[in-house]
């Protein structure tokens, strides 16, 4: 899977109001494509201020002085890497030496970091408040993020870092603004609908009845068989594994188990079928088998209400068209909201009940993603087979029983 | 490919008949309605082909909902055929499986 990163990831703070003269830097030609709109928005905030710096045609185009064009900074035209390197020591002393003299109220840097980094230490050193957009942060905690993944399995965890060029020899489609994406070969794609109806396939050929619109109100335990109160009706086993969603929550407890999940409404959009434009699924951008774009990324606290909100639906395909233009042609063919079944920590629940031996709850927002965790793992435990080792760390005493503050989650878990 | 129509107007005569062009060929339609209308009594029976099976489909619901009866229509793919008026001279074509995208 890939995960893309592009400018909107980066929130930008607005200069002070009284900022007069501002230094800018973008020495790349993708860095004058963000700096350009950027000062043009910039000047219209604050009438009279004067941009310089470094940028490309696009920059000066939206007003910027610029000391140093792009195509100096850039590699093209020179014939040794001594000379460019002494370029850019130059016009670093330069740029320091006017820091230095005060002639800059503050100082915005667009990516380019080998150069921007110390431009962005001049600045610190002279007291000029320094502004970075689209910033190093994004590979620096990425990076970080994916290294403690493998961390955390043992090291076997596959992953690369790919910048622009490197993504586009993946996904030929990715928009100007995406600046890269990390990849690792040990995520994929499932087909929702299909692995629905073979897990149903699978249970009809291993005798099992579906009784579907069947609410469990009520859970009793006695003599070791359980008893599932629904409507009239009534089901005795003496096993119980509770896999009910949200009604988990209170269910779980009348069988002395601990599972205080709680709502948090995604939304998706769903294109027509296309030929393939993407050979990878990204984190929220994928492409089925049979050709739909599935767009979807938003968490949301909504309750119970899992309906749909322009404003959420307008960002989510202003984002993926960002991402990949080439979605901006297709057309919707459809649009929900869903509830996922969130624990505070995003991760899951499995455990086996002690007061009520033979009572199982399992919880998850993915019973996709962990599809094959549940059908090679949980299952053989349920059925009487040692418990995974890794068990242990997924109980339902880890949230506390008085009602959980809400933690912010990460996008890892937007699926 | 084309065979009898499988509908015909109410109101006989042929007042209000236009000229199409649908998979390169002229084709000759009731000047009124939907696309999907108009090619289906000139005696058109197959639309498109699935991007699944490759399965030919025919118009189903005719009111937006059901996607059989998906053209290119005047350049734009995908385009259904029952929402979109006929118009004279419209240069039509089956939808053969997925769209083009790039």
């Amino acid at each position: 899977m890939a995960r893309m990163a592009d400018a909107a990831d980066h929130k930008l703070t607005m200069p002070p109001a009284l900022a007069r003269k501002l230094l800018v830097v973008a020495g790349e030609m993708s860095g004058d494509m963000y700096l350009a709109p950027l000062v043009a928005r910039l000047g219209r905030l604050m009438p009279g201020a004067v941009f310089e710096g470094v940028g490309g045609p696009r920059a000066r185009e939206a007003g910027v002085k610029t000391l140093y064009d792009i195509g100096q900074m850039s590699s093209v035209g020179f014939t040794h890497a001594l000379q460019r390197l002494s370029f850019y020591r130059g016009a670093l002393r330069d740029l320091s030496a006017r820091l230095a003299g005060g002639e800059y109220d503050g100082v915005v840097l667009v990516d380019f970091p080998d150069f921007n980094l110390r431009v962005a230490k001049a600045a610190d050193d002279a007291g000029v408040p320094v502004f970075y957009y689209v910033c190093p942060q994004f590979w620096a905690w990425r990076r970080w993020r994916l290294a403690a993944v493998r961390d955390e399995v043992g090291g076997d965890y596959p992953y690369e870092i790919l910048d622009r060029a490197a993504l586009l020899r993946r996904l030929p489609h990715i928009g100007p603004t995406v600046i890269g994406a990390s990849y690792s070969p040990m995520d994929g794609h499932v087909n929702p609908l299909k692995l629905l109806r073979a897990l149903h396939t699978a249970c009809t050929q291993r005798g099992v009845t579906l009784k579907t619109g069947h609410g469990v109100q009520r859970i009793t335990h006695a003599d070791g068989v359980f008893t599932a109160h629904s409507g009239g009706q009534q089901f005795r086993a003496p096993k119980l594994v509770l896999a009910a969603g949200l009604g988990n929550a209170g269910l779980a407890a009348q069988v002395g188990l601990h599972a205080p999940v709680r709502p948090n409404r995604g939304q998706l959009i769903v294109t027509e079928r296309t030929e393939r434009i993407l050979d990878h699924p990204t984190g929220h951008i994928r492409q089925t088998d049979e050709g739909g774009i599935q767009i979807g990324e938003s968490m949301e606290d909504a309750g119970f209400d899992d309906s749909t909100t322009n404003s959420t639906l307008a960002e989510l395909a202003r984002r993926a068209v960002a991402s990949f233009p080439v979605i901006g042609q297709l057309n919707v063919v459809r649009v929900w909201g869903a509830l996922r079944v969130m624990t505070p920590d995003g991760y899951p629940i499995y455990q086996e009940s002690k007061s009520c031996p033979g009572a199982y709850v399992v919880t998850c927002h993915s019973g996709v993603t962990l599809a094959a965790a549940h059908a090679f793992r949980i299952a053989p435990w349920i059925n009487g087979a040692a418990a995974p080792d890794e068990l242990d760390a997924f109980r339902g005493e880890r949230f506390p029983a008085t009602a959980p503050a809400t933690q912010a989650l990460d996008h890892h878990h937007a699926h | 490919m084309l065979t009898e129509p499988l509908f015909r107007p109410i109101s006989a005569g042929t007042d209000g008949f236009i000229s199409v062009e649908f998979n390169g060929r002229p084709l000759t339609v009731p000047g009124q309605g939907s696309v999907a209308a108009a090619l289906l009594a000139a005696g058109v029976s197959r639309f498109r082909s699935t991007p699944v099976s490759g399965a030919p489909r025919a118009p189903y619901c005719m009111m937006g909902v059901c996607f059989e009866c998906l053209l290119e229509i005047d350049g734009v793919a995908n385009a259904q055929a029952c929402l979109v008026t006929v118009q004279p001279g419209m240069k039509i074509r089956s939808q053969e499986g997925a769209r083009h995208a790039a």
